[in-house]
């Protein structure tokens, strides 16, 4: 056998016929209650493309007009700098903040294209209870609790986001983010909130937080075509490269054809605790 | 009334044949025989005896047997009424090549559009890799059959997946018949007397899988004397022993296969230090058939087999890696005959398959089982000649138990409780009616009805859970509950119009159930890949295939060529869902991971066989199209199955030099397999997000090869026989892709990374060496 498997060698694979890439315009859009909207617009590229910072600059969208409508009032948003992460430029609203039960329609007109999507903020979610546990009295790790009463009269979908004062520069999804809640709609649930990394493709290695930390949790309501997404983007993020995953996971985009990517709106509720 | 009775007549006579092996004197059992005019085509039984009421006068006959030489005699029912005929094997060792006057045209009177068998002699002097005789690759080679990957057993047939074949030992089922991770299957060229292989126009005997039979017949021994055979490769060396144990009434055949790369290794490691550290690994074979002939009416045979795969890997630091795979098969079957015409069989049966894989790093220890265990059933009674008519009835039963992937996680001191190890059990059951019979001169119909049933039982545990799989609520069932119950109709029909001596047109109906299912989550058939019956969740996979085919013979039968066009549909197909993780279960059900859709199938299979000269050989192309359609993938559109393979070709070649030397080739051209692979990437939220485009949408480049053997006879006398067989396998060296994966170089991060897609090939041109001999 190992006869068998020294014969084995690898090649360039030259003769690989692959497909040609169109990049399609990339869509990471928010809107949440209380705040502006908040769009980032890039191009896909070529996964066999080399990435360095000019293709990255590349990437960057910043001729588009990006509009929203509320379905009575619309605003053009503007393009707008962002120092701390990459893209360092996005679309930011200045006038409509986002409100509870509105549907906010997205607009991007960009090379003589128009792209539309839609979505919804809905009803805030709340906690009946947060808690940490720890596993003894002398434990500095603690795991966070959560418990909270889903409404019967309808089918929801939950995102939960940590954040911890002087660590994370923002709100970071837990570990398997999303909650839908076909199995307990209508009842009480419980979970444990598990801290999620600060990049989906890093493993979740510590799920814990610290003792004396200053903790901020967000608990957001979705629609399903928002759920959807992260979702199936977590899905494929965390089996990424993993050679015994099928392959090919699709991302359940909800901002239309020749696009990738989200256009989400986010009813809010924000928490703050300390790790004790 | 009176005038009926012809058999009263004073100018007729019972007839009676006997067939044996020349050589061993062996009777053969369901030898055929043609009484030409008369078009008569008749069955031996196993004492190799067949009778006929025959009005006096002369005949033509013309006696066939698979691996046999054909046989043609001109008989005078004046003179006696006995007859007996000795068939010579068909080996490279006969003196001449012999041309026959005519040969058999089964091809164009036979009704089986989709089957072709052949016999251990017909491919034991091909090329294989590492000279390891392999009846599993050789089917590969037949038309509408694809091979799953470079040196794998697995097979793909007319656009079915790998788990739709159903692969018969001596009337058992093996559920992985694959050593070496695929590379060699658990077939063993020295007990492998013939095989079978049904695609469509299946009788309606044969059942439990939608895509092909595949039947494998083991050799029973000669009754009259010992023999050993034996063979010795670069891979591995074999021995068969067949000996007489009541004189003309029962045989004991033992044969034993075994590699030997480990023991040369452990020769080895006590001079070279290094070397203990390297893996060690081997398979073995051992098959025992006990073949007993009761009285003149009854036979027993008893057939058992065990092969296992023992892979283990002593690293530094106490880290050790064990995979460990077996079939164990065994049976008894009785057959017994009422008269010639009527001959029932009875078989029970137990197959098991187990894999073992573990691994210890330090103190922790990780141990994984799965598995399938049957105890089965199968009667048939076989009635033929009741006007034309060959009647078989039946019934089948099997008792399945599976392992899914269970866990055992510890310390080497103390394990972690997770559990019963969970099993799931299930019972399959069906009744059948398959009658051919002959409407008239040209057309021959065959007409079958099988009704299958299947019922998961319990115990069984379900667990309700939601997306991200947190269990909110939990079913039990009790041992022997009714958990889900399916049955299935499935009719099968067949019939052949001849259109003249030399030509004639076959057509097909097959519908067919399958109860258990394979999803296996790489394109090749692993040791890993586990069975799991129907559920709640897993519906019956359903077949619907027709065929119609042109069959011609040219040359007195020398040449025989066909083309048959098949559609086949498969409802309720089994893949992972996205975002699987193999070995892991992200559900807390058995059938959590598993997404169901459609698949269609259309092909062309054109074949051409020279069978008789110097240089026989075949040429075998299918050009087909395979699809599938399952709404939770490809964004529910229509997508290429992973074998989708536009053009298949094989070429099967041999010639005989003179009497010493035969050479052989084969040459294959299939086009590439699919795969998904990702095609641009974006990010979101700083993520970098991978874009696959559609499902299965890369094509993997074409697989070919061409491999070349010489087979020399050594010296031989009247009791022993020794042959040299020199191969090569992949001779031109062709480097075919075996995965295709991307080396990623850089960091992004760091706003700097590099793509290129690599290949890995298996086999590069690889000459072996194998003797064999037989006493």
């Amino acid at each position: 056998m190992f006869f068998l498997l020294l014969t084995a060698c690898e090649d360039e694979a030259g003769d690989l016929k692959l497909p040609a890439y169109e990049p399609k315009l990339v869509i990471d859009g928010q809107i949440e209650q209380g705040k502006y909207a908040q769009v980032t617009l890039t191009k896909s590229a070529s996964y066999f493309a080399d990435i360095d910072s000019a293709a990255l600059r590349e990437a960057l969208v910043s001729t588009a007009k990006v509009s929203i409508s509320d379905g009575e009032k619309s605003e053009v948003l503007t393009l707008t700098k962002n120092s701390d992460k990459f893209p360092s430029y996005y679309y930011k609203g200045t006038e409509l903040v986002g409100e509870v039960g509105k549907t906010y329609t997205l607009t991007v007109e960009t090379q003589g294209q128009v792209y539309q999507a839609e979505t919804s903020i809905l009803e805030p979610p709340k906690f009946d209870n947060l808690s940490f546990e720890f596993d003894s009295p002398e434990d500095t790790l603690a795991l966070l609790g959560a418990e909270f009463t889903d409404n019967a009269e309808e089918e929801n979908y939950y995102r939960i986001f940590t954040y911890r004062e002087n660590k994370d520069v923002k709100y970071v999804p837990m570990y398997l983010s999303t909650l839908g809640d076909k199995y307990f709609n209508g009842e009480t649930f419980s979970l444990n909130i598990l801290r999620g990394s600060q990049s989906l493709t890093e493993i979740a290695d510590d799920i814990y937080f610290t003792k004396g930390d200053t903790i901020r949790v967000k608990f957001c309501s979705l629609d399903k075509a928002h759920f959807d997404f992260w979702r199936t983007l977590e899905r494929e993020a965390y089996s990424v490269g993993n050679p015994f995953t099928s392959s090919g996971n699709e991302i359940l985009s909800n901002t239309g054809e020749g696009t990738l990517g989200v256009w989400g709106g986010y009813g809010a509720t924000y928490y703050q605790l300390i790790v004790k | 009334m009176g005038f009926s009775q012809q058999n009263d007549l004073p100018n007729t006579s019972e007839c009676k044949f006997v067939v044996t092996d020349s050589e061993s004197g062996e009777p053969l059992f369901k030898a055929h025989i043609l009484i030409k005019d008369k078009d008569n085509n008749l069955l031996t039984d196993f004492s190799g005896i067949a009778s006929i009421k025959l009005s006096k006068g002369v005949y033509e006959i013309l006696v066939s047997y698979v691996g046999y030489e054909k046989y043609s005699a001109t008989i005078d029912t004046h003179l006696q009424s006995e007859f007996a005929l000795a068939l010579k094997p068909s080996v490279f060792t006969t003196d001449e090549v012999t041309i026959l006057a005519e040969a058999e045209n089964a091809h164009i009177q036979g009704i089986e559009a989709g089957s072709k068998q052949l016999s251990i002699k017909d491919i034991q002097d091909l090329p294989f890799l590492l000279g390891e005789v392999d009846p599993l690759k050789s089917i590969q080679y037949l038309p509408g059959v694809q091979s799953s990957g470079e040196g794998n057993s697995g097979i793909y047939v007319r656009g079915g997946t790998l788990d739709q074949n159903l692969i018969l030992m001596d009337d058992v089922p093996v559920y992985n018949p694959s050593h070496l991770f695929g590379f060699f299957s658990i077939f063993n060229g020295n007990t492998v007397e013939k095989f079978n292989i049904l695609k469509g126009g299946i009788p309606a005997q044969f059942g439990g899988r939608l895509s092909s039979i595949l039947e494998v017949n083991s050799k029973n021994a000669d009754k009259n004397q010992t023999h050993l055979k034996g063979n010795f490769g670069v891979l591995s060396a074999a021995a068969t022993l067949e000996v007489p144990v009541i004189n003309k009434k029962s045989s004991l055949l033992v044969s034993a296969r075994r590699t030997y790369v480990d023991l040369i290794l452990k020769g080895l490691s006590n001079s070279i230090e290094e070397l203990k550290k390297q893996p060690n690994y081997y398979f073995y074979d051992l098959n025992v058939n006990y073949d007993h002939l009761i009285t003149k009416k009854d036979r027993l045979t008893f057939n058992l087999y065990k092969g296992t795969d023992d892979f283990l890997y002593q690293g530094v630091n106490d880290f050790e890696n064990s995979i460990r795979w077996q079939n164990q098969l065994g049976s008894v079957k009785w057959q017994h005959v009422f008269n010639p015409d009527l001959i029932s069989d009875f078989t029970v049966y137990a197959t098991d398959y187990q894999l073992n894989l573990g691994a210890v790093i330090t103190n922790y220890e990780l141990k994984l089982s799965s598995g399938i265990r049957d105890y089965g059933a199968k009667f048939t009674l076989s009635s033929t000649n009741i006007k034309k008519h060959n009647i078989t009835i039946g019934a089948d039963y099997v008792w399945h138990r599976f392992t899914p992937n269970n866990i055992v996680l510890g310390t080497k001191d103390d394990a972690i409780d997770l559990g019963q190890p969970e099993k799931l059990y299930a019972l399959e059951a069906a009744t059948f009616v398959n009658d051919e019979f002959e409407w008239n001169e040209k057309i021959l119909v065959n007409v079958g009805l099988r009704l299958s049933g299947f019922m998961h039982r319990g115990p069984f545990t379900r667990y309700l859970a939601n997306e991200t799989g947190q269990t909110l609520d939990t079913l039990f069932y009790k041992s022997g509950a009714n958990i889900q119950t399916y049955s299935g109709l499935e009719p099968r029909a067949s019939f052949r119009y001849k259109l003249n001596d030399a030509s004639s047109i076959k057509g097909s109906f097959d519908r067919t159930f399958q109860y258990i299912h394979l999803a296996p989550v790489s394109s090749v058939s692993l040791p890993t890949d586990i069975w799991v019956p129907s559920s709640e969740k897993i519906q019956p996979q359903i077949g619907t295939q027709y065929s119609i085919g042109y069959f011609k013979s040219f040359e007195q039968n020398a040449w025989e060529a066909s083309a048959v066009l098949y559609y086949k549909f498969m409802q309720n197909q089994v893949e992972y869902r996205n975002g699987v993780l193999f070995g892991y279960s992200s559900g807390n059900n058995f059938d959590d991971n598993f997404t169901f859709g459609k698949g269609k199938s259309i092909g062309l299979e054109m074949y051409v066989e020279k069978k008789t000269g110097r240089f026989t050989g075949w040429l075998s192309y299918t050009l087909s199209k395979t699809t599938r359609k399952f709404s939770e993938l490809n964004q529910g559109k229509i997508f290429p199955a992973k074998y989708d393979r536009l053009h298949d070709l094989s070429f099967v070649g041999n010639y005989k030099l003179n009497e010493r030397w035969k050479f052989s080739s084969v040459f294959v051209y299939a086009t590439g397999n699919r795969l998904t692979l990702p095609t641009g990437r974006y990010l979101i939220d700083g993520n970098v997000i991978n874009d696959y485009g559609s499902k299965n949408n890369f094509l993997m480049p074409a697989y070919h090869r061409l491999d070349f053997s010489a087979t020399l006879k050594g010296k031989s006398s009247n009791v022993y026989q020794s042959f040299w067989v020199f191969s090569v396998y992949n001779v031109y060296n062709r480097r075919n892709p075996y995965y295709i994966y991307f080396d990623v170089d850089g960091d992004v991060n760091e706003y700097n990374l590099t793509i290129s897609a690599k290949k890995v090939s298996l086999f590069p041109v690889l000459p072996s060496v194998a003797y064999r001999f037989e006493f």
